[in-house]
């Protein structure tokens, strides 16, 4: 496992001392991203995310550089298999059964097999489960149903702060609420 | 032409990768905030990431065990067929007849590998590997 050690990369071993040593701050850090991509319906489940994207790199199969931050390319790590599972039985971007019955009416017959769409229509009722869910808790809440909307709708945070007038301060504060919400719905969920 | 529409899937996306932008520029206060609500505490945090990375340095164990088996397989595969082709030309073709003579391979077969030492070798690398002969030519 010492491979690695006098080049431009962490080896396994060193990697694990850092990971050991990490500070709570960090260690929160990481845990919340996990969380974050199991809301985003990874099909794997936090604990199991995380654990996948430490055993890669302890395995050797992915090398962190040592000039990048280790909580950034965990982080990244992360976000990249995530993506990864989440994406690898995807047919087709259509977000209901209704449109994908639709479709299918004009596509030949190498097209996606019932099971695949019964399941991609399972994954696409989660996604809107989930937006709903936030959608209901901020419904009394007008800065966090906005950077809500604001941040689906692809707006950065001054765009949405200067289209509600909003100060910096309610901003922040509206911007945490978000981010709560959003971590605690599967914590508490399921 | 039929527009895509967004998906939720898509939205969903946006609004988490955010929230993951927001999580790595967050305070150190901010960040243990929230430890605290996400999980119940800082304590529980810490226990479960332990859990988690001793769970992954299984993982990654059982992993490099396996490459590592992997390798040894591939290398002692190697230098079987390694052996079986070192051998004389005169004794890799008498392995041929012989192969020859009890059925394991066709009288075609045997022929078209005379051509060169190389197609006798590529079929005495098959018969090695299939488990009819051993890295001597002998019959197994």
């Amino acid at each position: 496992m010492e491979q690695d050690s006098t080049s431009g990369y962490l080896s396994p071993d060193e990697f694990l001392e850092q990971l050991n040593k990490l500070p709570a701050t960090d260690v929160s850090r990481v845990m919340n991203v996990a969380m974050a991509k199991y809301v985003n319906g990874t099909g794997m489940e936090f604990g199991d995310l995380l654990q996948e994207s430490i055993a890669r790199i302890l395995a050797g199969s992915r090398r962190v550089p040592k000039n990048v931050p280790m909580v950034a390319f965990l982080i990244q790590t992360i976000r990249s298999i995530s993506s990864t599972e989440r994406n690898k039985d995807d047919v087709a971007l259509v977000d209901s059964l209704e449109d994908r019955i639709d479709e299918l009416s004009t596509i030949p017959s190498h097209d996606p097999s019932p099971e695949q769409i019964i399941e991609e229509a399972q994954k696409s009722q989660y996604h809107r489960n989930v937006l709903d869910q936030l959608n209901a808790v901020f419904n009394d809440d007008p800065h966090a149903q906005a950077i809500f909307q604001g941040r689906m709708g692809r707006l950065s945070s001054s765009e949405i702060r200067e289209n509600l007038s909003m100060s910096s301060h309610e901003y922040d504060a509206a911007r945490k609420r978000v981010d709560r919400t959003l971590l605690r719905i599967k914590a508490q969920g399921d | 032409m039929k527009r895509i529409k967004e998906t939720d899937k898509e939205k969903l996306d946006r609004l988490v990768d955010s929230v993951i932008d927001d999580i790595q520029e967050m305070s150190d206060e901010e960040v243990l905030q929230l430890a605290l609500e996400t999980f119940g505490g800082i304590k529980p945090v810490i226990t479960k990431f332990n859990f988690i990375v001793e769970q992954a340095e299984g993982v990654a164990r059982k992993r490099r065990f396996d490459a590592a088996k992997e390798k040894v397989k591939v290398t002692r595969e190697s230098s079987r067929l390694v052996s079986i082709v070192n051998l004389p030309i005169e004794r890799k073709k008498s392995i041929l007849a012989m192969a020859q003579r009890n059925g394991t391979i066709t009288t075609l077969a045997a022929r078209s590998a005379t051509d060169s030492e190389a197609d006798i070798d590529t079929l005495l690398e098959d018969l090695v590997e299939f488990g009819v002969i051993d890295e001597n030519g002998n019959p197994r």
